[in-house]
C-alpha cells in the first residue's frame, strides 16, 4: 500500500516536487518525500487501524476475563483436570466457615484503616507531616490484612449442601464464623441438561416447519405481490426483539393455553423466534441454485418432487445447515424468551426424575444456563465464594454457544467457496 | 446430477396422467399440498403473534380509562392537585437545605472546627429560618393527609364493590349450572364442596344432627360418589347462602355525596394556605438577619426569595383550579391512551393511584441506544472500512470471523460482565483523584446508562460491521478502478468514491444496529440500574451516568409477577406493542433506504 502511494505521488507531481526540493539533497523520482497530504493519509489509516484493533482488544478482554476466572471453576490441577463435580452436580447453597479469631482481627484492622482514612481526609492541607504518618500506618495495616487473609483462606471450610448434611460434627460456632451463599455451591448439571433439551426441541420444531415452509415458498408458490409481501413480513419478524416473543409465549402458552412454565412452552416460544431466520436463510440458499438445475431435471421427465429432492435440496443443504447452526446459537443464547416461559431459578430434580406420567416430562419447567447466569449475577452478592459459580457458568455457556457459532462461521466460509455459481 | 437418475427405469415412455393416489390427486399435488399446509401454518402462527399482542394490549385502553375515571370520581385527582403545592414547598425546603449545606462547607473551608460550625449554623437566627421554614407547612401537610385518606377509602370501597360484584356473578353462574340436572362434579368442585361443608359444620357446632350428616356427606364425597338429588340440594343451598351473604357486603357508593367529603372545607384550606403564606413571609424576613459573609450565599438567598415569590404568585391560580375542578368530567378513551403514551410516571402497586406512562421507559431506552450507537458507529464503520479497503488479506481473514463471532456472544454473558467487571471499573475510575475536575464525578451508581450503553455498543458493532462491510464490498469494482486511474490516492478513493456509493448500505446497517440495541433485554436489565425516572438533562453529560429503566427491561422485570388480565399485565403488553412497532419501523426504514438509493443510482 505504501509503495503504491509513493508511485502515484511521484507520477502526479514529479516536476513540482523536484523543483521544490531542488535545494535539498538530490532525490530520484521514487524516493520518499514529505508531503502534508501523505501525513494526513497515514494518520487516517492509523486511526482506522486503531479503531479496528480497539474493538478486538475490548472484546478480547471480555473473553479472556471470563476464560481466566471461569477456568478456575471448570478445571482442576489434579488428575482428570476437569472439575466433573461442577459440570454434573445440582446447584446448592454454599456453607462457609471462616476462622472467627482471624476474622475478628481482620475487621478490627479494617475499621482502623477506615477511621485513619477519614482522619487523613479531615486534615487540612497544611498538615503534611501528620498525613505522612497516617499513610505509613495505613500501609502497615494493609500488609497485615494481606497476611491474615492468607491465613484465613488456609483455615476456612466450605461445604455444599449435601456435604454439609453428611457432616458428623458441624464446626463449632465458637471457632468459626458461619455464612451461607445461595446457588453458590454444587454445580450446574441440571442447567446444562435443561439448555440442551430446550435447544434441541425448539430447533427440531423450527427446522421442520422452517424448511418445509421455505420449500413451498421458493419452489411451489407463484411469484407475485402476495408472495413478496409474505417474504417481507417474515424478514421483518426476524428483527422483532426477543422479549416480545417472550411476552407472546408467556401470554399464549403459559397463561392462555395454561401449559404453565414448561419445557413445551419454551420450545414453541424459542422455535417461533428462530422460525423467521430459518425460513429466510433456507429460502435464500434454495433460490441461489441456478434455474438450469431444475429445468434440466424437469426436461428429463422428473416430477416436481423428484426434481426438488435430487436437484435442489442436496445443493441447498449446506446453506440450510449453516443457517440452522446459527439458529441454534441464537436460540441457545437467548434468555428473555425463556425467562417466564420455561426457566426455573432452581430445580433440584433432573427432568426425567420423579415423573408420574410421560406427559409430565413436557409440562415441567427446567433450569437453563442463560437464566442461571442471570440469577447468579443479579440475585446473589459478588465475593470470592460466589465468583466460581458465576464465572464458571458464564464460561461453560460461552463455550457451548461459541462452538456452535464458530462451526457455523467456518462452515459458511467453506460453503461459499464450494458452491459459487 | 447423478447418472442413474437420467436413465428411465421403464423403457416404455409414459405420457399418460400420473397415477392417482388419494382423493383423485396424484402424488405430486399431494406433496405440494403438504408443503402448502405447513407453510400456511408457519405463516399463520407468525401473524398470530401480532394479533395476540394487539388483542392483549387493546384491553388496556378500556381498563385504564375505568381506572382513571375512578381516580377522578373518588377525589384522588383533587387531592393530587392539592399535593402540588406541598411538593413545591418541599422543593423550596430542599433548596434552603442546599444553602445550609453550602454554608457549612464554606465555613469548613475557612478553617473552623466542627464545634464552631455547629454553633454558627444552629444559632438562634439561623434556627428560626431553617427549622421555622420547615414548620410553616405542617398545617398544610396535615390537611392534605386527611383528604387523601378519605379519598383512598372511597376508592378502595369501590374496588371492593367491583370485586364482590364479580364474585356474585360467579356464584350466580355456578348456581344455574348446579341447578341443571346434567351437572357433574369436577375434582375442583368436589374439593370446594367439601370445604364449604366443613365451613358449614363449624357454623353449626351445636346442631349434632347436621354435623353428622355433613360428616357423612364429606366422607362419601371423598370416596368419589357422584351428586344425587339430596346432596345437590345441599350444595345449592350452600351456594345461595354464600350469594346472599356476599350481596350484603356490597355497600354501593354514591359518588355525588362521597366526593363532598373530600372537596368540602375549601374555606378552611384557603385559610390554611393564607396562614402558610404569612408564616413563610415572616420566616423570609428573618432570613436577612443571618450573616453569611459570602457573596455566593447572599445571591442564593436572593434567589430563594424570588422562588418564594413565584410560589406565592401561583397560589391564586391554584385556588382557581380547585374551584373549577369537576369530578363528573368525562374521561374519553383517547385520554387514557394519551396518558399512556405521554405519561411521565410508571408507578405500580402503590396505595394511591397506579400510573402507566411510557415516557420514562422510552426515554431510558432511547438514551441508552443513542449512547451505544455513538460508540458503535465509529468503531463498526471504521473497522468495516479498514478491513475492506486497507488491511492485508491475512488481517481481513482473521478480523472478519472474529467480529462475526462477537455477535454470537449471548447477551446475558455480556450483561454479567457489566455487573461484575465494567460497572465496578467505571465507579473506581470516577473516584480517581485526577479525574475529579469532571463535574459529575465521582458517580454514585455503578450500574447506569454508561455501563449498559457501552456494553450494548459491543453488541451493535458486529451488526453494523457485517452489514457495512457487505455494502462496501458490493460497490462495483469499476468505480474504484476508475478513481485510481484518474490519479486519486487509495484513501481518496475510499472516502470520496467507495464510501459515498455504499452510504445507503451503511445507513441501513446503522439502523439495523439501532434495532438490535433498542430490543436488547438482558444487558439493560442487568446493567442499566433499573430506576424508573426520566433522565435529567439538566445534568449535562452527567445524564449518561444516571441509572434508568427501559421498555425491554420493564417487561422482563415485571412480567413474572403480574396477574393474568390485570391492568398491569395489559400495560406490559402495550409496551411490547410499542417495541414491536418500533422494530418494524426501523426494519422497514432500513430496507426503504437501500431501495431508494438503488433506484437513484440506476
Amino acid at each position: 500500500m505504501g509503495r503504491k502511494e509513493i508511485q502515484q505521488n511521484g507520477k502526479l507531481e514529479p516536476f513540482n516536487l523536484m523543483q521544490k526540493n531542488s535545494h535539498k539533497e538530490p532525490t530520484h523520482l521514487f524516493s520518499k518525500r514529505f508531503s502534508k497530504k501523505k501525513v494526513l493519509e497515514e494518520s487516517v489509516t492509523y486511526l482506522l487501524r486503531t479503531l479496528t484493533y480497539l474493538v478486538i482488544v475490548l472484546a478480547g478482554y471480555l473473553f479472556l476475563d471470563i476464560a481466566y476466572k471461569g477456568s478456575k471453576a471448570i478445571f482442576k490441577t489434579e488428575a482428570p483436570f476437569i472439575n466433573t463435580q461442577f459440570l454434573t452436580e445440582k446447584p446448592q447453597t454454599l456453607h462457609v466457615f471462616e476462622p472467627l479469631e482471624i476474622d475478628k482481627k481482620l475487621s478490627k484492622i479494617r475499621s482502623e484503616v477506615l477511621s485513619l482514612n477519614i482522619k487523613t481526609k479531615s486534615l487540612s492541607s497544611a498538615n503534611t507531616e501528620q498525613a505522612k504518618e497516617y499513610s505509613t500506618t495505613i500501609k502497615a495495616h494493609n500488609n497485615e490484612i494481606k497476611r491474615l487473609d492468607i491465613l484465613r483462606k488456609k483455615d476456612r471450610l466450605t461445604f455444599s449442601d449435601t456435604e454439609y448434611r453428611a457432616l458428623e460434627f458441624t464446626p463449632s460456632l465458637d471457632e468459626f464464623k458461619y455464612n451461607t451463599y445461595a446457588y453458590s455451591g454444587g454445580g450446574i448439571g441440571p442447567a446444562i441438561i435443561g439448555t440442551t433439551l430446550l435447544v434441541f426441541g425448539s430447533i427440531l420444531i423450527a427446522l421442520t416447519m422452517g424448511v418445509l415452509c421455505a420449500i413451498y415458498l421458493s419452489e411451489y408458490s407463484k411469484p407475485g405481490r402476495s408472495l413478496q409481501a409474505i417474504r417481507l413480513s417474515i424478514l421483518n419478524l426476524s428483527g422483532v426483539p426477543s422479549i416480545v416473543f417472550g411476552l407472546f409465549g408467556f401470554g399464549l402458552f403459559v397463561l392462555y393455553l395454561d401449559w404453565g412454565v414448561s419445557l413445551i412452552a419454551g420450545w414453541f416460544t424459542l422455535a417461533l423466534m428462530a422460525l423467521p431466520v430459518i425460513i429466510t436463510a433456507s429460502e435464500e440458499s434454495m433460490r441461489a441454485i441456478p434455474k438450469g438445475f431444475r429445468e434440466g431435471s424437469l426436461a428429463l421427465g422428473a416430477s416436481k418432487w423428484t426434481c426438488i429432492r435430487t436437484n435442489v435440496l442436496p445443493y441447498a443443504l449446506p446453506g440450510i445447515l449453516t443457517s440452522s447452526i446459527m439458529g441454534i446459537a441464537r436460540v441457545a443464547g437467548e434468555t428473555a424468551p425463556i425467562m417466564f416461559t420455561a426457566a426455573y431459578a432452581l430445580r433440584d430434580r433432573l427432568p426425567w426424575e420423579g415423573l408420574e406420567n410421560t406427559t409430565d416430562f413436557f409440562f415441567q419447567g427446567v433450569m437453563a444456563l442463560p437464566y442461571h447466569i442471570y440469577v447468579v449475577s443479579s440475585k446473589i452478592p459478588q465475593n470470592e465464594y460466589t465468583q466460581n459459580m458465576q464465572y464458571g457458568t458464564a464460561l461453560v455457556f460461552l463455550l457451548i454457544v461459541g462452538s456452535f457459532a464458530l462451526s457455523s462461521i467456518i462452515l459458511r466460509a467453506k460453503v461459499r467457496k464450494k458452491y459459487d455459481w | 446430477m447423478k447418472p442413474e437418475n437420467l436413465q428411465p427405469k421403464d423403457t416404455i415412455p409414459k405420457f399418460s396422467k400420473r397415477r392417482v393416489v388419494l382423493w383423485g390427486k396424484d402424488s405430486d399435488s399431494i406433496i405440494k399440498g403438504f408443503f402448502g399446509c405447513t407453510a400456511t401454518v408457519a405463516i399463520v402462527v407468525l401473524f398470530l403473534i401480532t394479533l395476540f399482542l394487539i388483542k392483549e394490549g387493546a384491553g388496556f385502553v378500556g381498563q385504564y380509562q375505568k381506572s382513571l375515571k375512578l381516580y377522578r370520581l373518588s377525589g384522588l385527582e383533587y387531592v393530587e392537585i392539592l399535593k402540588e403545592r406541598r411538593a413545591d414547598h418541599t422543593a423550596l425546603t430542599q433548596y434552603l437545605n442546599g444553602i445550609k449545606g453550602e454554608w457549612i462547607k464554606s465555613l469548613k473551608d475557612e478553617g473552623l472546627t466542627q464545634k464552631d460550625i455547629s454553633k454558627t449554623v444552629m444559632s438562634k437566627e439561623a434556627k428560626a429560618v431553617f427549622i421555622g421554614y420547615l414548620r410553616t407547612s405542617s398545617d398544610l401537610r396535615r390537611f392534605i393527609k386527611e383528604k387523601m385518606d378519605t379519598a383512598i377509602e372511597i376508592r378502595d370501597q369501590e374496588i371492593t364493590n367491583i370485586n364482590l360484584k364479580e364474585s356474585l356473578d360467579n356464584y350466580a353462574e355456578k348456581i344455574s349450572l348446579v341447578g341443571n340436572y346434567s351437572f357433574k362434579l369436577s375434582p375442583e368442585d368436589r374439593a370446594e364442596f367439601i370445604l364449604k361443608l366443613k365451613e358449614d359444620s363449624q357454623k353449626h357446632t351445636f346442631d349434632k344432627e347436621k354435623l353428622s350428616s355433613n360428616r357423612q356427606l364429606i366422607e362419601s364425597l371423598q370416596d368419589g360418589i357422584p351428586l344425587n338429588t339430596q346432596s345437590r340440594e345441599i350444595y345449592l343451598s350452600l351456594l345461595k347462602n354464600e350469594y346472599l351473604s356476599t350481596e350484603k357486603l356490597i355497600q354501593p357508593i354514591d359518588f355525588a355525596t362521597s366526593i363532598l367529603k373530600v372537596t368540602n372545607e375549601k374555606e378552611r384550606y384557603f385559610s390554611i394556605l393564607e396562614k402558610t403564606q404569612s408564616d413563610m413571609e415572616a420566616v423570609l424576613d428573618k432570613a436577612d438577619l443571618i450573616e453569611f459573609n459570602n457573596s455566593d450565599l447572599d445571591k442564593r438567598r436572593e434567589r430563594f426569595k424570588e422562588l418564594n415569590t413565584i410560589f406565592f404568585n401561583k397560589l391564586s391560580e391554584h385556588k382557581l383550579i380547585i374551584e373549577n375542578w369537576d369530578p363528573n368530567k368525562l374521561v374519553p378513551f383517547w385520554e387514557s391512551l394519551g396518558s399512556f403514551l405521554t405519561g411521565k410516571e410508571w408507578i405500580t402497586a402503590s396505595d394511591q393511584q397506579d400510573w402507566y406512562g411510557l415516557i420514562p421507559l422510552l426515554s431510558g431506552s432511547l438514551i441508552i441506544s443513542c449512547l451505544a450507537l455513538f460508540i458503535a458507529i465509529p468503531l463498526g464503520v471504521g473497522a468495516a472500512i479498514y478491513t475492506n479497503q486497507i488491511s492485508t488479506s491475512l488481517e481481513k481473514n482473521l478480523i472478519k470471523p472474529y467480529i462475526e463471532f462477537i455477535s454470537a456472544v449471548p447477551s446475558v454473558v455480556i450483561g454479567f460482565f457489566g455487573v461484575v467487571v465494567l460497572g465496578e471499573a467505571i465507579r473506581l475510575m470516577s473516584q480517581l483523584g485526577f479525574l475529579s475536575w469532571v463535574p459529575f464525578f465521582p458517580i454514585q451508581e455503578r450500574l447506569n446508562t454508561f455501563t449498559a450503553g457501552s456494553l450494548l455498543a459491543l453488541m451493535a458493532i458486529p451488526t453494523i460491521y457485517t452489514l457495512a462491510e457487505d455494502a462496501i464490498n458490493n460497490v462495483p469494482n469499476h468505480l474504484k478502478e476508475a478513481s485510481l486511474a484518474m490519479g486519486a490516492t487509495p484513501l481518496q478513493t475510499t472516502f470520496k468514491v467507495i464510501v459515498p456509493s455504499a452510504l445507503s448500505g451503511i445507513i441501513s446497517a446503522i439502523m439495523l444496529g439501532f434495532g438490535r440495541v433498542i430490543g436488547e433485554t438482558m444487558v439493560v436489565l442487568l446493567c442499566a440500574g433499573n430506576r424508573i425516572k426520566i433522565p435529567e438533562l439538566s445534568d449535562g453529560l452527567g445524564v449518561f451516568f444516571q441509572p434508568v429503566h427501559t421498555m425491554t427491561g420493564i417487561i422482563a422485570q415485571e412480567m413474572g409477577e403480574v396477574v393474568n388480565g390485570s391492568l398491569h399485565y395489559r400495560a406490559l403488553f402495550m409496551v411490547g406493542i410499542v417495541l414491536f412497532i418500533a422494530s418494524l419501523i426501523i426494519n422497514l426504514g432500513a430496507q426503504w433506504v437501500v431501495k431508494k438509493y438503488n433506484k437513484m443510482e440506476s
